[in-house]
């Protein structure tokens, strides 16, 4: 695979790769000495965001899977993959068997601070389960949410909330931490879901914050604050 | 534009290269028209650019088909070739571009809702250019807030440093996390560099990091302006666009 020149700039192909990364949103899936390389050269840079604002809109969206960012697992390869899937699931399986049977609580999703309330996720974060193949790559897990995409960053009532953090689009590592400003002393609702509008996390508080220490897998989540009448925000981060 | 999947259009390369070419037509002029709204070309010179990136194409119609080795989308990967193209045709043509003077009946771009449809276009040219940086984002987003004394947040320390004590993020949003404009490069470079080295096990000086920083402006003006006849991007203008990009 080769795609540098022979200056060690990316060649055509290299920055066409890329510009197919940032269009299917599979940028974590770039060779890392391609991410490396163009983290530090201004001319890649350069040539990448031309070929990107090119094509932009103009260029039909690739309808098809890429042969580089969703290649058709071999056979082998697959029975392999869904053999360690279905191995992942029974030890989940077996694991929450041990702490029901235990009676000893789950692994913390949230902290309770304050008044701040935590009811136990619907499921677990984002869904990597071993149902599907190939479809199921990491990738599905930063793919926008088109219902939810429209939503982010509109405030929903007159009495504005300010978000502080996460902003939008926000990439986090570790801790999520919640903060808003409002002046109004209703409880609220706090929803964490994932890229596929599955809720995952669920909190009521009457701070102007919440810190999430649980664990989220990697990807792409949505966050709602409402009370218990109305949206107030919706907006999104990626953990990391 | 083709209507041909990515293997058929692959395998018309492989066997006829030069038959892929007159099936990519539509990308050529796509690319051609593009260039010619960002002025680089006169509009009256479409055909012409068209049919020289045709012929430079079909001079190298087998080392395009050698050259490419399917990882890339075959559609991608041959805009970046007819980009290339086009760049070559400019440079030649350097001496002879009309750069016509704004007439008065040319519009002049006042009504808000266009502006803000190009702020927002911006704005999301800004956050990819950001994201090219990879593992240096979050440093190259700390000296653009540094460098047009943005307001600071607990974040943007943690981002840049995961392992930065309370002690030190206190410390450093205590001259950052407020009203800074009036404290001098050179202060903030002061105060910012041992925190810098600190964390990334660095001894830079505080002028090398003055000088990153001012290359990493630098480099995101020149990516912002492209190849334009025009550059639209000053470090004012980047200010502004920063300030706007940081305030959602």
């Amino acid at each position: 695979m080769n795609l540098f020149d022979e200056n060690s700039h990316l060649n055509e192909e290299g920055v066409a790769l890329y510009v197919d990364a940032l269009n299917l949103n599979t940028f974590e899936q770039l060779p890392e000495p391609v991410l490396e390389h163009v983290s530090e050269c201004d001319t890649c840079k350069l040539n990448i965001e031309e070929l990107f604002q090119l094509l932009e809109e103009e260029v039909e969206k690739p309808e098809e899977q890429h042969s580089f960012f969703r290649p058709r697992p071999k056979l082998e390869s697959l029975n392999r993959s869904i053999f360690y899937r279905i191995a992942a699931v029974l030890l989940v399986g077996i694991g929450l068997y041990g702490i029901i049977r235990l009676g000893l609580p789950g692994r913390d999703q949230g902290k309770i601070e304050g008044s701040t309330q935590i009811i136990p996720p619907s499921s677990a974060g984002i869904d990597s389960s071993s149902k599907g193949t190939a479809k199921n790559l990491l990738s599905d897990n930063y793919a926008v949410s088109p219902e939810l995409e429209g939503m982010i960053g509109v405030h929903y009532r007159s009495s504005d909330i300010e978000v502080e953090s996460p902003t939008v689009g926000e990439r986090i590592h570790g801790k999520v931490a919640f903060k808003w400003a409002w002046g109004e002393k209703e409880k609220v609702i706090l929803k964490i879901v994932n890229n596929k509008g599955k809720e995952v996390v669920f909190a009521q508080t009457n701070e102007n914050g919440y810190e999430f220490s649980g664990t989220l897998d990697r990807g792409l989540y949505y966050w709602r604050l409402e009370t218990a009448n109305e949206l107030l925000y919706v907006g999104k981060f990626i953990v990391e | 534009m083709s209507r041909n999947g990515n293997q058929q259009d692959v395998k018309l390369l492989r066997e006829q290269p030069r038959e892929l070419i007159i099936e990519y037509q539509d990308i050529i002029q796509i690319i051609v028209k593009k260039y010619i709204i960002s002025n680089m070309f006169h509009a009256s010179d479409f055909e012409d650019i068209v049919q020289s990136v045709n012929e430079d194409l079909l001079s190298k119609a087998e080392r395009i088909r050698d050259q490419y080795n399917g990882i890339a989308l075959l559609k991608t990967y041959f805009s970046a070739i007819v980009r290339n193209s086009c760049l070559k045709i400019y440079d030649k043509k350097k001496r002879e571009i009309r750069v016509s003077p704004l007439s008065d009946e040319d519009p002049i771009i006042e009504e808000t809702a266009t502006m803000n449809l190009a702020i927002g276009y911006d704005l999301e040219r800004l956050k990819r250019i950001f994201k090219y940086y990879h593992k240096k984002r979050d440093k190259v987003i700390l000296c653009v807030k540094l460098y047009f004394r943005l307001r600071m947040n607990k974040e943007d320390v943690m981002a840049c440093f995961p392992a930065c004590s309370e002690e030190d993020t206190l410390a450093f949003l205590g001259h950052f996390g407020t009203h800074y404009e009036k404290i001098d490069s050179k202060e903030v470079y002061q105060i910012v560099t041992p925190l810098l080295n600190k964390y990334e096990g660095k001894n830079n000086t505080v002028d090398a990091v003055r000088n990153w920083s001012e290359v990493r402006i630098r480099e995101i003006i020149q990516i912002l302006n492209g190849n334009k006849s025009e550059s639209s991007y000053d470090k004012e203008s980047l200010k502004i666009l920063a300030e706007k990009y940081f305030s959602i």
